[in-house]
């Protein structure tokens, strides 16, 4: 028989699967803030938080939400350098793919997007848009003057980015939507309602709010952070289980699992 | 799968080195306790030793003084603190730390503390001379009722003959209304020094005392026309 904590860990795998999304009070409000934005005529959006706050899910699913009202694109991976990204900013334009052994003139592709104007308007999701060096962020720029194709821009946010952030995008007239770190109402409204969705009731209710502030305070809010820490926490769990049930309380998870996962995660050391 | 034995020893690790400091607080917390609680006894217990050591001393004193002369008894009584009126009675201390081979009194180790150097030098001063502190000494003494300083007075009596302690006690004797013995000690006294009018004065008073008016009134008719003294001649018109 399969573990109930076998299941409980592949809850907690990461992923930007928009099926996974769960709607949190802060979440909800980013996603109204973000759609909102994206109806104004405004050529630039920054979108940017700590890593694991969720801007990546967050992208994934307005793409899914607006894929039917809008002509709507997330690049997830972002491109290795200039001519793959206008390879692919090509093919949303024409719907075709660039011809092997031929490169795009810049020039060519603004004129081409000034043409468009009035008759389409494309939005593209920017995806760790930090990798994007400052002379392509530039020539974004440029493209999104033609007021044809709207970008928005998703970075992480730390020291230096927040550099770049405020170089490159606050000096304009963009509209920025920031996601925070959960706090730990979310935290424990994100885990029980992942919990929830795969009917995992009872490992839910075995989560306490004592033991959820050990884990806040281990993960500072980060949904990324949390996600491993609950794997690794479910995979012992699982262990003890299967080996020792004797070692494991099945209507609370334990103070020194939790620590256990921290200690194997590196969040504390001896 | 993660190896859990490995996992869990370091975790024992962890736990004992989270807890450490708490550990740590303990302990010094139960070391302060320790040394305030050691701390507070040794005062009670100094405090309580001092005390009882005062109440020791108190007792002794007492005790001592029961043995005295009631006059006696009041010195050491007033080892208390005094105002400076009763201060100036000190003079009966200082006698009793005159040296006189009868005085048992002054040998009590109860009255040594009254030799202090705070009370002696003011004690001298005021001290008249020293036969007259002699005096005093036996007046002091007419006042206890101590069985044993009678004895013991006796007894140095008939080592020495000193009339001064014959004397004292029959002028004690007669004021405690023991005529009888008054009568002998008088007698005593004058078998010793029969020129001592106050002895000649006790033993016809005495006699008087115990309804030998007669024989009273030939002994003083016989010390008047021997001395023609004038005490002797008021005491024989008092018995007539």
């Amino acid at each position: 028989m399969k573990s109930r904590y076998e299941v409980a860990k592949n809850v907690f795998i990461d992923s930007v699967d928009v099926d996974d999304y769960i709607d949190l009070s802060t979440s909800v409000s980013a996603f109204r803030q973000l759609q909102y934005s994206i109806e104004k005529p405004l050529k630039m959006i920054l979108l940017f938080g700590r890593p694991g706050t969720g801007k990546s899910i967050l992208l994934n699913r307005i793409a899914m939400k607006l894929k039917k009202a809008k002509e709507i694109h997330y690049f997830e991976t972002p491109s290795t350098n200039e001519k793959e990204f206008f390879h692919k900013l090509f093919k949303v334009l024409t719907n075709q793919e660039l011809p092997s052994n031929t490169d795009i003139n810049f020039s060519s592709l603004v004129n081409y997007c000034k043409g468009l104007r009035g008759e389409r308007e494309i939005v593209i999701l920017l995806d760790e848009a930090q990798m994007y060096g400052p002379e392509m962020m530039e020539k974004i720029r440029l493209i999104s003057d033609t007021r044809v194709i709207k970008f928005i821009v998703s970075l992480h946010k730390t020291e230096d980015e927040d550099l770049i952030a405020k170089e490159h995008f606050q000096s304009r007239i963009w509209e920025v939507i920031e996601l925070k770190n959960a706090t730990l109402e979310d935290q424990i409204a994100y885990v029980h309602k992942k919990l929830l969705k795969k009917n995992l009731f009872e490992v839910a209710n075995s989560i306490k709010e004592k033991e959820m502030r050990l884990i806040h305070s281990f993960t500072r809010g980060n949904f990324r952070e949390c996600n491993k820490l609950f794997y690794t926490i479910f995979e012992i769990c699982e262990y003890y289980d299967t080996h020792e049930p004797s070692k494991i309380r099945y209507d609370r998870i334990s103070k020194k699992v939790i620590e256990m996962a921290a200690l194997k995660l590196g969040y504390i050391d001896v | 799968m993660y190896d859990i034995d490995r996992l869990e020893k370091q975790w024992s690790r962890y736990n004992k080195k989270r807890k450490r400091p708490l550990y740590i607080s303990l302990f010094l917390l139960t070391l302060g306790i320790a040394l305030a609680a050691e701390v507070y006894l040794n005062d009670t217990l100094r405090d309580s030793l001092i005390a009882l050591l005062q109440k020791d001393s108190r007792h002794q004193t007492v005790a001592a003084a029961e043995k005295l002369p009631p006059s006696e008894a009041n010195v050491s009584v007033e080892n208390e603190p005094m105002k400076s009126e009763e201060k100036a009675n000190i003079p009966k201390v200082v006698i009793e730390v005159e040296p006189n081979p009868y005085d048992v009194a002054s040998k009590e180790p109860v009255l040594e503390p009254v030799e202090s150097l705070e009370r002696v030098p003011e004690a001298k001063s005021d001290s008249p001379k020293p036969e007259s502190a002699h005096k005093k000494m036996h007046l002091d003494i007419l006042d206890t009722s101590s069985v044993t300083a009678y004895k013991d007075v006796e007894s140095r009596f008939y080592q020495t003959h000193d009339t001064d302690d014959s004397l004292f006690l029959a002028r004690s004797y007669f004021n405690r209304g023991e005529y009888k013995k008054a009568e002998y000690w008088a007698l005593q006294t004058n078998k010793v020094d029969n020129s001592i009018e106050e002895s000649w004065l006790l033993f016809a008073h005495a006699k008087a005392k115990l309804g030998q008016k007669q024989d009273a009134i030939k002994v003083l008719k016989s010390y008047i026309i021997k001395t023609n003294s004038i005490e002797a001649k008021r005491l024989l018109e008092q018995i007539k």
